[in-house]
């Protein structure tokens, strides 16, 4: 379902992705983990070309999406869902109309975006809440709406920035609790950038671990952080146990 | 993010700029107009409304109640239909308006009107207000006028024309021909050349018009025959004086001038060129010190003045041309002639001979009183040597008596007395005149005088050598008297000498001698009467009178009272001569620069006369230069609002995502300073135009460069005045939105308020 290889980016004079390689199947969970600063969220990015990869092969779907042009891009992201670590809600936007603003934009008439808004925010439990503004709602109810936002479209590949990142841990666990329903339930493809080492161990058909922009263990949570091959698949290890 | 300005959103950015152009275009044109509307008013207020006066009399403030009421008794006893009003005072003046009739509106009741009030109490003048009307000015000829006049009133449109304070005034039919008769007015200007020579100040013309008949004929020669119309000016007489007061002063000054002869010249040098000076044995590398102007041309040589730097007197010097701030090629000798270091050195000496002279005059003095003092003894002596002769003569009748002894001793005493007497005498006349002759030599005095002297004073030191051994004898008589053989001997001996004596005395011309006296004494008289101290006094206050300037401060002196009486600075005589036809300017200035070489003229060759428009057509000019400032000033004021309004936002985001597109070359240009300047470029440059708008001296390329500045402003400000979320930009991109999309759902609403928001509303999803 997605396929990454040879994916390098530098940012001025540093390299911060270097020949990272990984691939996805249909309806499976991959986790990207690593030490800050590995590469991890720009990794995330540049498969929906939120950055530009300086070289290297993304296929979503089939879709080489490095070789789009602008329309072809938009309308290969309409397949990839974001939901960001800081959840980038739309200010003047209230909750159903930040769901419903990707359907608005694919030419979805208004009143079936909002029906539909609605029902992306009653899945992630925030009904009541659908005529607030993100000013007026906690970061766990943001992030919620910003799941909804990603979910509504029915993406193929849904991709998590560190979604956890900005919240306290209870709010935190409500999150992964979502996403792990939203996981199990709907058997989507996702790749997730998080730094929840047990969230990746329950939850991920295969994780994959970053290390200065290049991929140092790469295979089942098992083999990762129970059987690494590297000393810092044994330090994640440890966070496991 | 340059897909940001691809497709839709390229349209938005396009419709948000012309409505905005177009929005400010028409704020700044309505602005400008209220504020035309405001001036114009105001100056309708204060001269009328177009065309409804025609005169204006111009009266003493304080006494404009006053005069007013007699104006307005004269209009009304005379002039029926006649509309005065009281207008504007400015410093002490009232302006009363005055709107003739038709029937009054002519050349000759324009003309006449105002000449009814000059006996108003406070009246101070008039003007002239008819419209519509142009002046044609710079005319000093009436006869000129005069032919202009006629010239005019035949140009189609033009309803008369008239003499006005010096220029001619056309008044036209209506305003719609204007244009027309205007510009054919400028064509008949222009087919004269007006040929104007000043003459310097210094200068004086004996006889202006055969200087005119002269130009004319030098220039019939060249071009042919030709209408030509002389004008001639005559030195003001004031300014008159004032030139001959410069004139003395450069005569002085060029007397104690520094004067630089220039000889062995390589090459030609021409009056009011610079050279500079090295003294012989210096280099000529360094930047030269001593700069001199050439001031005349002789035959093989040059003389200059010092403008720059000090010279010695009588030295040599190597002159070389200037080039830059340094010495150029050699071109020749020099020596410096400081003709006020050989005047202060000649005062010196002046000083220190006449007070010798007073040292002198004390001794003349001595010798005028010795001359009194001989005349007298003259005469004296010869009473006296008389007395010695009788009294010899009668001893020596009594010699041979027996009582001559007894004789002599009764009278010994008396002739002792009488020899001594005169031998004294003889003494004092004979130093007198050595006194005098010493005197006589240092006088002016008559040739025959001198001889006279000369042979008076041989003739008395005779005496003296004689009577010194009559003396002598004198002191022995007694003993001689004891022998009466050689007392006889002696006595006739002395009897002999004396009458030599007299004789000689009497040779000498008596009365000649005395004359001669008299007129020594005068001389010596004339000589003591001149006043030594006041002589020395004036020469050291002459000294000290001296120019204190140095030779540059002479040299800067001379030029610039050069420049005042070569008549750039105070005009002096002028002929104009005003010729049928468009003349080659340097053709005529070279004509009569050579016919007139002598006098030195300013020639200047110009068309005749300028066409000026009438004061409101000024008035309305001046307006309309401030309607277009106003625009130009409303527009800048808008083009910042726009900017700020509406594209601060999307300058903000092409700032911050560091937007670039690449260009010939595979260089990449950032786009948001493109973007802002050139949108405040088009912004400011179109509004301008859609306000007529502009700035004095500012040019359409000038506005453009100014519109990018500001744009450029803005752009450096941007995010400042309307800051982006970028994480929401982020979020539209991510879902799926178009560009243009997330331009006008998120980019767009959060930024201010502006036409760009107001139409955006349009286009938003939400």
């Amino acid at each position: 379902m997605l396929s990454v290889r040879g994916l390098s980016k530098r940012f001025d004079d540093k390299q911060v992705l270097d020949g990272v390689s990984f691939s996805v199947d249909k309806g499976e969970t991959l986790v990207i983990t690593g030490p800050s600063g590995s590469g991890k969220s720009t990794a995330l990015r540049c498969i929906n070309r939120l950055v530009e990869p300086d070289s290297g092969t993304i296929l979503v779907g089939g879709l080489p999406i490095c070789e789009l042009d602008s329309d072809e891009l938009v309308e290969a992201r309409r397949k990839i869902g974001f939901v960001f670590q800081r959840f980038n809600l739309i200010e003047r936007l209230t909750a159903l109309e930040n769901v419903a603003l990707p359907l608005l934009a694919r030419g979805v008439p208004k009143d079936d975006a909002l029906i539909k808004a609605a029902s992306a925010l009653e899945r992630v439990g925030l009904t009541a809440d659908a005529s607030k503004l993100p000013s007026e709602m906690s970061g766990g109810q943001q992030q919620r709406v910003g799941i909804a936002r990603a979910l509504v479209g029915d993406p193929e590949v849904m991709l998590w920035d560190e979604p956890t990142a900005s919240l306290d841990p209870i709010l935190a666990g409500e999150i992964l609790d979502l996403m792990r329903e939203l996981a199990c339930e709907h058997g989507k493809t996702m790749v997730m950038v998080t730094h929840e080492v047990r969230f990746a161990l329950e939850v991920a058909d295969r994780v994959v671990l970053l290390e200065s922009g290049r991929v140092v263990e790469q295979g089942t949570p098992q083999e990762v952080f129970l059987s690494p091959a590297t000393a810092l698949g044994t330090l994640y290890g440890r966070l496991v146990n | 993010m340059y897909s940001l300005f691809a497709g839709e959103f390229r349209k938005d950015v396009i419709r948000a700029v012309v409505v905005a152009v177009v929005a400010a275009s028409i704020v700044a044109s309505v602005v400008a107009l209220a504020a035309d509307r405001y001036f114009g008013d105001t100056v309708s207020g204060l001269i009328g409304e177009y065309g409804e006066y025609d005169l204006q009399l111009i009266v003493r403030e304080d006494m404009a109640d006053t005069a007013l009421e007699q104006i307005r008794a004269i209009t009304d006893d005379k002039y029926s239909g006649v509309r005065i009003k009281e207008s504007i005072s400015l410093s002490g003046r009232t302006y009363v308006l005055v709107g003739l009739p038709d029937s009054m509106r002519n050349a000759e009741d324009i003309r006449g009107f105002p000449v009814q009030f000059v006996n108003v109490p406070g009246y101070l003048g008039y003007g002239v207000m008819i419209e519509p009307r142009v002046e044609i000015t710079g005319i000093d000829s009436p006869d000129v006028r005069e032919m202009l006049i006629r010239r005019c009133e035949q140009v189609p449109g033009v309803w008369f024309a008239f003499e006005h304070h010096g220029n001619v005034a056309i008044v036209f039919r209506d305003s719609n021909v204007i244009e027309q008769a205007t510009e054919t007015i400028s064509q008949l200007l222009d087919s004269y050349t007006l040929v104007d020579v000043r003459f310097p100040m210094s200068g004086q013309i004996d006889d202006l018009r055969a200087v005119e008949e002269q130009m004319a004929a030098a220039i019939a020669e060249r071009f042919g025959e030709r209408e030509m119309i002389p004008s001639s000016t005559i030195k003001d007489e004031g300014l008159g004086d004032l030139t001959t007061a410069l004139s003395e002063i450069r005569r002085f000054l060029s007397y104690y001038a520094t004067t630089i002869e220039i000889t062995g010249v390589a090459k030609e040098l021409d009056i009011g060129q610079h050279v500079a000076l090295t003294a012989r044995d210096e280099s000529s590398e360094n930047s030269p010190q001593i700069i001199a102007m050439v001031i005349d041309v002789g035959e093989e040589s040059y003389k200059a003045v010092v403008t720059q730097g000090e010279v010695v007197d009588r030295q040599e010097y190597s002159v070389y041309e200037i080039s830059g701030t340094t010495a150029g090629d050699w071109l020749g000798h020099a020596q410096a002639v400081s003709e006020i270091r050989r005047l202060e050195h000649s005062l010196d000496s002046g000083i220190e001979l006449v007070d010798g002279l007073s040292e002198a005059a004390e001794e003349i003095d001595r010798s005028i009183a010795a001359v009194g003092r001989l005349v007298d003894n003259y005469w004296n002596l010869i009473a006296s040597l008389h007395s010695v002769r009788q009294n010899l003569q009668q001893f020596e009748s009594l010699m041979d008596s027996p009582h001559a002894k007894a004789f002599y001793m009764s009278h010994a005493d008396q002739l002792v007395s009488a020899l001594k007497r005169a031998k004294s005498l003889v003494n004092d006349v004979s130093a007198g005149l050595s006194t005098v002759s010493i005197a006589a030599s240092a006088v002016p005095i008559e040739e025959s005088t001198s001889q006279g002297l000369t042979k008076a004073v041989a003739t008395l030191q005779q005496w003296q050598d004689t009577l010194s051994g009559y003396g002598a004898s004198i002191d022995a008589l007694t003993s001689v008297l004891e022998d009466g053989n050689q007392a006889q001997a002696f006595v006739r001996e002395l009897a002999g000498m004396t009458e030599s004596a007299l004789e000689a005395l009497y040779s000498l011309e008596v009365d000649q001698f005395v004359d001669l006296l008299a007129g020594l004494s005068s001389s010596l008289d004339s000589i003591s009467d001149v006043d030594m101290e006041a002589i020395y006094s004036e020469l050291v206050h002459i000294k000290e009178s001296l120019p204190a300037l140095d030779d540059e401060e002479i040299g800067r002196s001379i030029r610039l009272i050069d420049s005042y009486l070569g008549g750039q600075v105070i005009p002096g005589d002028r002929v104009q001569l005003v010729i049928s036809g468009d003349l080659p300017e340097e053709s005529v200035k070279q004509v009569v620069r050579r016919e007139l070489k002598e006098q030195k003229p300013v020639v200047t060759v110009s068309s005749l006369g300028t066409i000026q428009p009438g004061v409101r057509t000024q008035v309305l000019r001046v307006l309309g230069e401030v309607r277009a400032t106003i625009a130009a000033l409303a527009a800048l004021v808008l083009t910042v609002l726009i900017l700020l309004l509406d594209h601060s936002a999307i300058m903000t985001v092409l700032k911050k995502t560091d937007a670039r597109r690449s260009v010939a070359g595979g260089k990449k240009v950032r786009l948001g300073p493109v973007y802002a300047g050139l949108l405040g470029a088009v912004i400011l440059s179109a509004t301008m135009v859609g306000a007529k708008g502009s700035i004095p001296f500012v040019g359409p390329w000038a506005v453009f460069f100014i519109g990018a500045g500001i744009g450029l402003c803005i752009y450096a400000l941007a995010d400042r005045v309307s800051p982006v979320n970028l994480d929401e930009v982020a979020a539209g991109v991510a879902m799926g939105l178009p560009y243009h999309q997330v331009m006008r759902d998120i980019v767009i609403p959060s930024g201010r308020p502006g036409l760009m928001s107001t139409l955006n509303k349009f286009e938003v999803s939400l």
